[in-house]
């Protein structure tokens, strides 16, 4: 096996020019296929970790969540909130009064939501993501505060609001007309977008004063934290039950667990990932063409040699696995430079898209990637060299020797 | 230049299979980037085609579309409707209203949200493509009749809904006068799950004299832009606010979908090119080969009077040859591959599809093809030109 090795080698050194270019045709194709899966992990990495801080969160709107709906149905009562919170297994339920109100600020006018909540509530909606905007004027800690039991008229507004709608900034102690009344801010939000990007254009003030001055009784979503993530889709089913009977209607409520948002995320990508690699496994069919063109001229450039090997002894059998270990060492090679490739494309390209659109998403090297690339690379090159070799061993040996 | 072609031609058919092998290489990736584009082309059209019918409207909506989709931000009132008919160079304003409704059908009620507008208008925005399967379109007079999309009579309640049945919208009762096929897609959201009525019934059903959706035809389909800043302008400062209101010609909402078209097709169009990168290898490899095999035949056609320069061309020809039958294989196989996929793909999502086939396209495949063939050619044969006669006639 040792004198195969090193005939095998011998081989492929002695054309030198030719073996490179076959490695580099495997090599950008395997590099392709690894760039593209890391890369869509990342991807897919990035979208999910939000959402992961949130698994145990169960939505609960009045409106049927699919594409196009129009809105909502109607609004939910305290009746139903407390339905909600007698389920089993549900850690904390909250209720947000959201409406959308004409906000001034020196002049300017827009409409936005404003979300009427608990002030102690706020910890189990915003969990560890929403957080106050760091660094005031003064460099440390927070700016502002967070809303408390006891506010009048005060509210804590998202980030958009703040520095995006109005032409001059908001600030912590400025003041904003909502539908006539002056509300104090009393702290700033920082910036959430992807998943949570709807925090980012609200205004938050306590349920006391959505109910009193903004003449606001209906809960628009009711926001659930449920003790085991497991029992998530049971619960949201019931909570769904209740609140329907409550009304007396079907399909009044959708209760969304975050994990089947997950889910459905994660079956788009799974998605969005096979046709990619689809069509980057064209460039391995094109990769394979090559090696079995480089396989068919080796064999019949050493037909002579064949033929002697033969006339002193070689089996059939000797001749395929020579020329088969030939191409599996030249696609090995190539896969292994492929996923050194890969790896670099995939760093390259995330580096690409957060200079270009500003997104950060990380490529993740998974090793089973980099296993499987180096054994489809083989797969692919002993596939593709099984013709030429079979053509060698074949041979008779009277014809090959007598071959010039 | 002819003997040159025939020598080449002669070289190629000598070593087929090598030939043919690296033909195929060149033809599978500029087969898969025809393809892609014809099949996203195809994409496209299917979805802008139906839009396309309806270039001269504007939708003037209450609200802004941002991130994370629609904002609503109120409603219009009948003064908005009014000064929007005295715009100059709009043909047509029809007002349309939309609420959740409780609908109940034989003891069973659920939400559902009821859409009421002009019947000509409505008419020819939603029954022209999706088409009814039982019963008639709403008339103007239809006081007590309504017009339900597929879903509403066949999911939402346990039992099946036909035409001329009852049903209780809002403590009213209404007869179903038609019933909507399934809509396509694109008119799914749309239609499917939603009530149909008359304007002025859905006003006294809904109990609202809101307006939700204004849609606003022009004579002049240039002037679309012009009018819909217009609009924005006019009802913006009823409402006494910035931002109040979003007028969108269908004009923009196509060139929306077309940057996003030509971004996909870009990627998928790269990645792609991939194949191509590897096929240029593929070429050049078979060409060194092929220079090196003919090392002698070189020497000879040098040291009986061939300048460099014929020799360089004689390979190169060779290699553009090559990649020129790669170009045209690989042309007819994208557009058969094309016209595979968009059946496959159409079918799988639900919307009628066939591959657009540019000449755009084909021209650029062959070009890129030709330009892969002479790049990747041009390194052996440059070789091949280079050696020197003595030594290369000696070879053996």
């Amino acid at each position: 096996m040792g004198d195969v090795f090193s005939l095998v080698y011998r081989n492929i050194r002695e054309r030198k020019g030719r073996s490179v270019l076959t490695i580099l045709g495997i090599t950008v194709g395997i590099g392709a296929v690894i760039a593209l899966i890391s890369i869509g992990y990342g991807m897919q990495e990035s979208i999910t970790a939000e959402l992961i801080e949130m698994a145990d969160v169960i939505m609960v709107t009045p409106m049927s969540m699919e594409f196009g709906s129009f809105g909502a149905f109607g609004s939910f009562t305290d009746r139903d909130l407390e339905a909600v919170k007698r389920i089993g297994g549900v850690k904390e339920a909250v209720a947000m009064r959201g409406v959308t109100e004409d906000i001034e600020y020196r002049g300017e006018t827009f409409r936005v939501e404003v979300v009427g909540i608990e002030p102690r509530d706020m910890g189990a909606v915003f969990g560890e993501t929403v957080k106050l905007e760091e660094g005031g004027d003064d460099g440390g800690g927070t700016t502002g505060r967070e809303l408390r039991d006891n506010d009048h008229k005060a509210c804590e507004i998202g980030y958009s609001i703040a520095y995006d709608y109005f032409s001059d900034e908001i600030g912590v102690n400025d003041r904003l007309t909502i539908n006539g009344s002056k509300f104090r801010v009393v702290g700033v939000l920082e910036k959430q977008g992807g998943f949570r990007s709807d925090v980012d254009s609200q205004i938050y003030v306590t349920t006391r004063d959505a109910m009193t001055i903004l003449d606001n009784d209906d809960i628009s979503i009711i926001f659930v934290r449920v003790r085991n993530i497991a029992d998530a889709e049971e619960i949201a089913a019931e909570i769904e039950e209740r609140i329907d009977d409550n009304h007396k209607l079907d399909d009044f409520t959708s209760a969304m667990t975050m994990g089947s948002a997950v889910e459905q995320l994660e079956f788009i990508f799974g998605t969005i990932q096979v046709v990619l690699l689809a069509i980057t496994s064209i460039s391995l069919i094109v990769a394979s063409l090559v090696i079995m063109n480089t396989m068919l001229m080796s064999v019949m450039e050493r037909t002579h040699e064949i033929g002697v090997m033969k006339a002193i002894g070689a089996k059939n059998r000797n001749i395929l696995s020579l020329f088969l270990l030939e191409v599996g060492v030249v696609s090995a090679i190539g896969g292994v430079f492929g996923c050194i490739f890969g790896v670099i494309g995939a760093h390259a390209m995330s580096f690409g898209l957060q200079t270009a659109l500003d997104v950060e998403i990380a490529a993740i090297v998974k090793p089973e990637v980099l296993l499987g690339g180096v054994a489809v690379a083989m797969l692919v090159g002993v596939l593709s060299g099984l013709y030429p070799a079979r053509k060698a061993s074949k041979m008779s040996p009277v014809e090959a020797v007598r071959y010039e | 230049m002819r003997d040159k072609f025939l020598m080449a031609y002669r070289s190629i058919r000598e070593r087929r299979a090598r030939s043919i092998l690296t033909v195929l290489g060149i033809a599978v990736g500029i087969a898969a980037i025809v393809s892609l584009m014809s099949v996203g082309y195809g994409m496209e059209e299917a979805i802008t085609g139906e839009l396309t019918k309806m270039a001269d409207m504007i939708s003037v909506m209450p609200g802004e579309i941002s991130g994370h989709g629609y904002v609503e931000k109120g409603s219009f009132t009948d003064r908005d409707v009014n000064d929007l008919q005295r715009i100059g160079g709009i043909k047509d304003v029809s007002a349309m209203t939309y609420d959740a409704a409780e609908v109940e059908y034989r003891n069973e009620r659920t939400p559902i949200f009821v859409l009421g507008g002009d019947t000509k208008e409505l008419g020819s925005f939603y029954v022209e493509p999706v088409g009814l399967k039982e019963g008639r379109w709403l008339r103007e007079n239809d006081y007590k009749g309504c017009v339900i999309g597929d879903r509403v009579a066949n999911d939402f309640f346990d039992e099946v809904i036909h035409v001329n049945d009852k049903l209780v919208i809002n403590g009213e009762k209404f007869i179903v006068v038609g019933i909507f096929e399934k809509a396509s897609t694109l008119y799914a959201a749309d239609v499917d799950p939603h009530i149909f009525l008359t304007l002025r019934t859905s006003k006294e059903v809904l109990q609202t004299d809101e307006v939700k959706y204004i849609m606003v035809r022009v004579y002049n389909i240039a002037d679309a832009e012009e009018i819909a800043e217009e609009i924005e302008e006019a009802i913006n400062d009823n409402h006494g606010l910035d931002d109040f209101t979003n007028a969108m010609t269908m004009g923009s909402a196509l060139e929306l979908i077309g940057t996003v078209f030509n971004i996909i097709r870009g990627v998928l169009v790269s990645i792609a090119a991939i194949a191509l990168v590897v096929a240029s290898i593929g070429i050049m490899n078979t060409m060194l080969m092929s220079v090196m095999e003919r090392t002698h035949e070189i020497g000879v056609m040098k040291a009986i009077g061939a300048k460099s320069r014929d020799v360089l061309t004689l390979f190169l020809l060779e290699s553009s040859l090559v990649s020129f039958v790669g170009g045209v294989t690989g042309c007819s196989l994208g557009v058969v591959v094309a016209k595979v996929m968009s059946l496959g793909a159409g079918t799988a999502i639900g919307i009628e599809m066939t591959a657009v086939v540019k000449p755009m396209v084909l021209f650029g495949g062959m070009t890129v093809a030709m330009v892969v063939g002479v790049l990747s050619g041009f390194y052996p044969a440059r070789k091949a030109s280079k050696m020197s006669p003595v030594e290369a006639v000696r070879y053996e």
